[in-house]
């Protein structure tokens, strides 16, 4: 049984790789998991130059960190939900960290075959065509990588 | 899935690339294209300032393209080919240009392509020519790493 990795941000690109990862998924007859990552910035920058954060800063973190998962579940829901994955196996995750890094780690630990990943999200620098994140994920991933574009 | 295309420089990346195809061309029931680009000299900028050519420069594209070829031989040479149609396909141009020319004019489903050819240049993440592809390519792109 192949394992493919498809991570999302909600994005149109990332609905493309998942679309495309559900059909190569029936083709080779792989389990796939979807994932998305919620960042927070930490409060450690601050307390580094000795600054005393308040407690009710750091609750109030908590409790940001707490609906972002919230809110990233449901993008994700809605996200697959919108795919035609009829006879597949679907795994769903959310992970707190930053995204490439919490990427390429699960895929080494997990052990994936493949990632399949959108070409761009939601960064707007055209500078660059290819997004910070799947940049990333391109050269520390243990596996291919699939590049999706919109 | 019906057509993969591969496009092959020589490297470790590029046979790693093209194992890596002719799984998944096994596994889709697609058939791959095994792509080379030469880089063709220039010749007009010698025309230009009156210089003459020397008769065996104009040779040197067809001993290029015959050497390319030989080197995609070899590494097809390496590579079990059984149950999968291929193709092969030596082109002179700019390498990432052609490639994608290739690839949208071929309709083709997928390209896959090594991470890192001979260019060692560590500030980039990937390859340039890899890096241009995944950047315009109008398929999907698959990297394989080295």
């Amino acid at each position: 049984m192949k394992k493919i990795l498809i991570p999302v941000d909600g994005s149109q690109a990332s609905k493309k790789a998942a679309e495309k990862a559900a059909e190569i998924g029936k083709l080779i007859d792989a389990e796939l998991t979807f994932i998305t990552v919620a960042n927070l910035p930490t409060e450690d920058k601050y307390s580094y130059f000795g600054m005393t954060v308040e407690n009710a800063f750091i609750a109030n973190r908590k409790n940001m960190l707490k609906q972002l998962i919230i809110e990233e579940g449901r993008m994700l829901d809605i996200l697959v939900r919108n795919i035609d994955t009829e006879n597949l196996r679907i795994n769903k995750k959310i992970i707190v960290g930053v995204p490439a890094e919490e990427i390429v780690k699960l895929a080494a630990e997990e052990k994936y075959d493949f990632i399949v990943i959108g070409r761009r999200g939601f960064s707007k620098v055209e500078r660059f065509f290819v997004g910070s994140v799947t940049q990333k994920v391109i050269s520390a991933s243990p596996c291919p990588v699939m590049v999706v574009n919109t | 899935m019906k057509k993969i295309l591969v496009p092959v420089d020589g490297s470790t990346a590029s046979q790693k690339a093209a194992t890596k195809a002719m799984e998944i061309a096994r596994q889709f029931g697609a058939s791959i294209t095994f792509i080379t680009v030469i880089l063709e000299p220039d010749l007009s900028k010698y025309n230009k300032f009156g210089v003459l050519i020397d008769p065996d420069m104009k040779k040197l594209k067809e001993k290029l393209k015959e050497n390319e070829k030989k080197m995609l031989d070899s590494v097809l040479n390496s590579l079990d080919l059984s149950d999968v149609q291929t193709t092969e396909k030596v082109i002179a141009g700019v390498a990432y240009e052609e490639i994608l020319k290739e690839a949208e004019e071929g309709n083709y489903d997928m390209i896959v392509i090594g991470q890192r050819g001979f260019t060692k240049v560590k500030r980039f993440f990937l390859g340039s020519v890899a890096y241009r592809v995944v950047s315009d390519a109008v398929c999907p792109v698959l990297v394989v790493h080295e």
